[in-house]
């Protein structure tokens, strides 16, 4: 590095100007779709007491599950799933020492990132 | 390095929780659309099995096990205020409870 440029240094971390490698990228997502399911639980529970209530619950639930506004939260849940398993398991994976070489691991995130795409259109089509 | 030294034990508690949810979704998802569940009777029928209902009972404790492992991380991380800290982790620490008597009050009340 030259002189110059450690001079150039920033004095803070601006959030915007950091440029996240694709591992970062899975890696930040694994915790943003943490959090969505765990905001997710006060409605999967909401549903599943309505449905063992009685019949009228039983269909309740069912006819919610078809509304479009309830399909795009559970389809945000249903790839917020699909997203913390495959990096969960990612996670596993450096645990048993597997995936843990530069380009090992960014084959890896690119595969997370294809399974997110295809999810995604499996919960479009759900959706439309 | 002891067992109850803190990394180790939710090191464990996080790997452990998260195989079991990951095969408990799998299988649950995998019955389920092998064998569709369309009628309130069959539904209170399968979820009063008790190894369906066992199995999810332990779903839901690996959950909370899990989401507080996970949830206390991420606090940990970000929030710098010892206040703002302390008081989210309480919040998360009640959210758990009482998720957790939740759910263990629908699934218990399905009986046959």
């Amino acid at each position: 590095m030259s002189k110059n440029a450690l001079k150039e240094r920033p004095k803070y971390l601006n959030l915007m100007r950091i440029k996240l490698p694709v591992t970062g990228v899975v890696s930040f997502f694994h915790r943003v779709s943490g959090i969505l399911l765990i905001l997710s639980i006060p409605l999967v529970l909401f549903l599943l007491d309505k449905s063992i209530q009685d019949e009228a619950g039983f269909n309740g639930a069912i006819k919610a599950l078809q509304a479009t506004s309830v399909k795009l939260i559970f389809g945000a849940v249903l790839l917020a799933v699909v997203h913390h398993l495959s990096t969960g398991i990612r996670f596993l994976l450096f645990d048993l020492d597997l995936g843990v070489t530069r380009e090992s691991a960014r084959k890896i995130s690119w595969l997370v990132l294809g399974i997110d795409v295809l999810a995604l259109l499996l919960v479009i089509r759900w959706i439309i | 390095m002891s067992f109850s030294a803190g990394g180790v034990r939710t090191w464990v508690v996080q790997r452990v929780s998260a195989v079991y949810i990951a095969l408990y979704m799998l299988v649950i998802s995998g019955f389920l659309l092998l064998y569709p569940i369309d009628n309130f009777s069959a539904w209170r029928t399968w979820l009063a099995n008790p190894l369906v209902s066992v199995a999810t009972i332990v779903f839901w404790v690996s959950v909370m096990a899990h989401l507080w492992v996970g949830g206390r991380d991420v606090m940990m991380d970000y929030l710098k205020n010892d206040a703002l800290r302390f008081s989210s982790l309480c919040v998360l620490g009640f959210f758990i409870l009482f998720m957790f008597a939740w759910a263990l009050k629908i699934l218990l009340s399905v009986t046959v």
